[in-house]
């Protein structure tokens, strides 16, 4: 997911209080509330922000897909049943696989 | 009255439903009978998050290069949309919202007025997002009406939009149709 300037916009207020005259740039963006409107280096700034904190959340989501694929409780009960450890074993797996950062 | 064939190529006397049925066709109707002869498209381009009533900003008629229209086509003001002709009308309203975490309802209505002042809801959408992406999670909702539109100054419409998580974001895109209104004249009123 790559972030924009509008998805900056969006989490600084509620309400229709931004808009743009043409393409979704910071040169045509304008301001229909009486909240300030940020500087072009704010902007740049907190999409750079929302970016690496999305991206920083990369191994986290490859985590779990990779867990909803396993059928977790089913695993646990075999486990105590037949004293194995095959649930352990394959969350470390993926935990190895895509380490955190 | 009798009916009389005049000289000039006319006929006068005849009555309402006074021809079996029949005996005019499509191919005897003169060009343009029965076409429709009003449609706009209208949609929101930018996004925004939290509720309005109504929605006023941020509007703009479909322009992309393939767009079509037919006729005059509706005017707005402060979110208030007025006819541009008396008439029958179908009103569509499309409205796409998403929301990255938590899920959420998300409500949209279509409201008249027969007084250009008292509201009325028409038709309602309610959608509600079951997160199911690690990301953004989509939902599109749709409501129309038709409207009897006996006066373009009394008769209006306006959508409103309510969510129960403030952080839901009703998408607009200056490019395409995400959130968006159609107006149709189906015929006269």
């Amino acid at each position: 997911m790559t972030y924009t300037l509008q998805d900056y916009l969006l989490t600084l207020h509620t309400g229709q209080w931004f808009g743009f005259n043409g393409e979704h740039t910071y040169a045509n963006l304008v301001i229909h509330s009486e909240d300030a409107k940020p500087t072009e280096q704010e902007c740049t700034d907190g999409v750079a922000s929302l970016q690496a904190e999305y991206d920083s959340q990369a191994y986290a989501r490859t985590r779990k897909a990779k867990y909803d694929l396993l059928n977790q409780d089913e695993m646990r009960y075999d486990d105590v049943k037949n004293s194995t450890t095959t649930w352990v074993d394959a969350i470390d797996a993926i935990k190895a696989a895509h380490p955190k950062p | 009255m009798a009916i009389v064939i005049n000289g000039s190529g006319t006929v006068t006397g005849l009555s309402v439903g006074g021809l079996p049925d029949g005996t005019v066709d499509a191919d005897t109707l003169a060009s343009g009978v029965g076409e429709i002869t009003e449609v706009d498209t209208w949609r929101l381009t930018t996004s925004f998050t939290g509720d309005v009533t109504p929605l006023a900003l941020n509007l703009e008629r479909v322009d992309n290069t393939t767009s079509g229209r037919i006729g005059t086509g509706m005017s707005v003001s402060s979110g208030v949309w007025t006819f541009p002709s008396t008439g029958i009308w179908q009103v569509e309203f499309w409205m796409t919202s998403y929301i990255s975490g938590d899920s959420a309802e998300v409500i949209g209505w279509l409201q008249s007025t027969h007084n250009n002042s008292t509201w009325g809801e028409d038709a309602i959408m309610d959608s509600f997002i079951q997160q199911t992406a690690s990301t953004n999670t989509f939902t599109t909702g749709y409501c129309s009406s038709v409207l009897d539109v006996t006066s373009t100054s009394t008769h209006k419409v306006r959508f409103k939009i309510a969510k129960s998580n403030t952080s839901v974001t009703t998408y607009g895109d200056t490019n395409q149709n995400a959130t968006y209104m159609r107006f149709t004249k189906l015929g006269e009123t």
